[in-house]
């Protein structure tokens, strides 16, 4: 459900240094309901370190990260279900098959998952071909879209998506950002890290841009 | 298309057209010999450490290996022997296959891991794609192996003797040199089922020779512990006990010998040198992650699993109600021979703590809950997967808590049919017994999934008088379940049955279990 100035996500001012070397640069940034935020920058310039303090898995040097109104090492205790992560590979089962896992995923959200079906979703992916694989048995790009797919296909309000478009094709690109505009369409808020110049582009049009420092000299 | 009276395999190189290995063997030595120079001295290390290992593995043999032998022994000297000649020769007939049956099992499972004839990717690619013949390559390994396992064989044979024969100085010097040379002579045959193994034509024969030495056993073992059925088993030994004798040793040489010749000559031919190659880099590479904390390296040392049962489907009615737990059951129904084995280990492991309860030996109590323990392994994938997974639960709605204990749901079922089958018709006592050890290991399961990397602590030095230690403290970090289930498997033993027990016992279990959990919800 909307609220009205509610905000998801709430960075300020936060900065991560390890030893002496600042990754990540002082930042702000907010998102609300049904927004979208694309980081962009170079390597090394901090985005999967921001996604990582967003997600609560790392504590910010200075500033403040605050997600779904509580600090966001609470937020991934409490408020878990709300938050879909993919950051540096899918959480997957690997004696289930693809499909298998999509089927888990509607049974064990049960009310709470809006759809579509199964069969739908793996069509939307193009994944079809490959429903009965393991997740061993993909090869890295379908194991990527499976990830990108899996993940979306869990219900949540925030979503972060570490360049999903890694390892995959043109026509794969064009799929997952596709995905991305229907989740978008579905009122998430996305925050993905991205080198896709396409990807960048249907996010800001969508929401905003944040690009990250070039990295100082080591 | 070929024609022709025989078919000649894929990959075959004809021994006419091989090159002679033995004028290379030097120059290739003395290029392995400078590339680790030239390795060593890149990663900063001393070229000189082999040496240095080397010594200490010697020193340690020298310092421990006296001691293990004494404990062989006295382990030997606590196994009671029948009075009859047929009950010894049963008893000597039992321990001596199912110890060769059970070390070919390890044998198979090495196979999987690079060994025991091993080899390098660098190795197959150079000195074993065709044009050496791959037994000249393998040659001083392969008797290095073949030495070695006779070693062995006699070091543990000649303890067993002593302690049967009612210690060291008891036993005759005959009975300790011919159990030693018979011992090294049938070492050889689990060590050329690890190699016939590696070689894809005769893997089926080391199934089948491992499973006969197996069954030989546990034929051997029944009949040591029903008398009456020995002379059905055995002639009588008046008629041709000598002859007997003779054959016998007659048939262990035969089989030592032609064992280390199949080792030495036949098999480095047959050899699938690339996937050796590969199970030995897994294992390096699972061996450096060890080292480095990472309990999961070993997970893929014997290879990618196989999974079969794809036709298997998630119960629908249970996927409603438990989509965990009806996750948990489609795995375990693709890894059907792993989950027989598990159950009959697990039924196995109840009795042996029902016999500890009605008053067996406390190693009997320690060595079921162990079994038990072991199967939990495979009951409990379902867990350990969630616990491998980048973020545990990412997909799945409610806290770390509810997976898990959705997760434990079909370990706990399975460990209950287990134990049922295990304790059926016991004493009270023994069911009691039963039901504590299946929530010990459950919980110790539980706890070890719960971190699957070792704290850094652990890697702080621990200097004693003996050196660093702290290599020690991390192996007891990995075999953390294990120490902690025997320790309190003996412990139950030694307190008896009783209410203080129980409870204290279900009280670690349930501590064991929240400490697991807790760490899934801060990973």
């Amino acid at each position: 459900m909307r609220v009205a100035g509610e905000l998801l996500v709430d960075v300020r001012a936060a900065t991560r240094t390890h030893g002496t070397v600042q990754v990540l640069a002082p930042t702000s940034l907010t998102l609300g309901p049904g927004e979208a935020a694309a980081v962009v920058g170079p390597n090394g310039s901090g985005k999967s370190t921001l996604l990582r303090l967003v997600a609560g898995k790392d504590e910010p040097t200075s500033g403040d990260v605050r997600v779904l109104g509580l600090p966001a090492a609470q937020a991934r205790q409490r408020r878990r279900e709300d938050v879909a992560l993919l950051l540096g590979g899918l959480s997957a089962y690997p004696d289930l098959t693809v499909s298998e896992h999509l089927r888990l995923v509607a049974s064990a959200w049960a009310g709470r998952h809006p759809g579509p079906d199964v069969e739908t979703a793996l069509a939307a992916a193009e994944l079809d071909r490959v429903r009965d694989q393991l997740p061993g048995e993909l090869s890295s790009g379908e194991g990527q879209m499976f990830a990108l797919a899996t993940t979306l296909y869990r219900p949540a309000r925030l979503v972060l998506l570490d360049e999903p478009e890694q390892r995959l094709d043109a026509r794969w690109r064009a799929v997952a950002r596709r995905l991305v505009g229907v989740a978008l369409d579905a009122g998430r808020a996305l925050l993905v890290a991205t080198h896709d110049p396409d990807l960048r582009a249907d996010l800001a049009r969508r929401g905003r841009e944040i690009e990250l420092a070039a990295p100082g000299p080591r | 298309m070929v024609t022709g009276a025989m078919e000649i395999p894929a990959g075959h190189v004809d021994d006419g057209a091989r090159v002679p290995y033995p004028r290379w063997r030097r120059w290739v030595r003395s290029l392995r010999r400078r590339a680790l120079v030239v390795r060593a001295a890149e990663s900063g290390g001393d070229p000189h450490d082999r040496v240095y290992l080397g010594y200490g593995v010697v020193l340690l043999a020298l310092v421990y290996g006296p001691i293990l032998w004494s404990a062989l022994a006295q382990a030997a000297a606590a196994v009671p022997l029948p009075d009859a000649p047929e009950g010894r020769a049963a008893v000597l007939v039992a321990g001596s296959a199912l110890a060769l049956g059970v070390v070919g099992l390890a044998g198979l499972a090495a196979a999987r891991a690079g060994g025991p004839l091993w080899t390098s990717p660098a190795e197959a690619s150079f000195a074993l794609s065709g044009q050496f013949r791959p037994r000249d390559v393998l040659r001083r390994r392969a008797l290095l192996l073949v030495l070695g396992a006779a070693a062995v064989g006699a070091f543990a044979a000649t303890a067993g003797a002593a302690g049967l024969a009612g210690g060291p100085v008891a036993a005759e010097p005959g009975i300790l040199l011919g159990a030693g040379a018979g011992a090294a002579l049938l070492a050889q045959v689990p060590l050329a089922v690890g190699a016939a193994a590696q070689a894809p034509g005769r893997r089926r024969a080391a199934v089948g020779v491992t499973l006969l030495l197996l069954a030989l056993g546990l034929v051997a073992a029944l009949g040591a512990a029903t008398p009456a059925a020995l002379p059905a088993l055995a002639p009588a030994p008046s008629t041709g006990a000598r002859a007997g004798v003779l054959v016998g040793v007659a048939l262990v040489v035969a089989v030592g010998l032609a064992s280390a010749w199949l080792m030495v000559r036949v098999l480095p031919d047959e050899l699938d040198v690339d996937a050796a190659a590969a199970g030995q880099a897994r294992t390096v590479t699972a061996g450096r992650g060890l080292v480095g904390g990472d309990s999961g390296a070993t997970a893929d040392v014997l290879g990618p699993r196989t999974f079969r049962g794809r036709r298997a489907r998630l119960p629908q009615l249970l996927l409603r109600s438990a989509p965990l737990a009806a996750r948990d059951l489609l795995g375990l129904r693709r890894r059907p021979a792993a989950a027989v084995a598990a159950l009959g280990t697990g039924a196995v492991g109840a009795l042996f703590v029902r016999w500890g309860a009605d008053g067996g030996p406390a190693v009997v109590t320690v060595a079921g809950s162990l079994a038990l323990y072991a199967a939990a392994r495979t009951w409990s994938d379902g867990l350990y997967a969630f616990a491998a997974q980048p973020q545990p639960g990412a997909l799945l709605p409610g806290s770390a808590t509810r997976a898990v204990a959705g997760h434990a749901l079909v370990p706990a079922i399975l460990a209950l049919v287990a134990a049922a089958a295990g304790s059926a018709g016991a004493a009270a006592d023994g069911i009691v017994a039963a039901l504590l050890v299946v929530a010990l290991v459950l919980g110790a399961r539980v706890w070890v999934a719960g971190a699957t990397a070792a704290p850094p602590g652990l890697f702080t030095p621990m200097m004693t008088p003996n050196g660093d230690m702290s290599m020690l403290v991390l192996g007891a970090w990995y075999l953390r379940g294990w120490l902690v289930v025997a320790a309190t498997a003996w412990l139950l033993q030694r307190a008896g049955p009783g209410a203080a027990t129980a409870v204290l016992l279900l009280a670690l279990a349930a501590g064991l279990a929240v400490a697991g959990v807790r760490r899934f919800a801060r990973a």
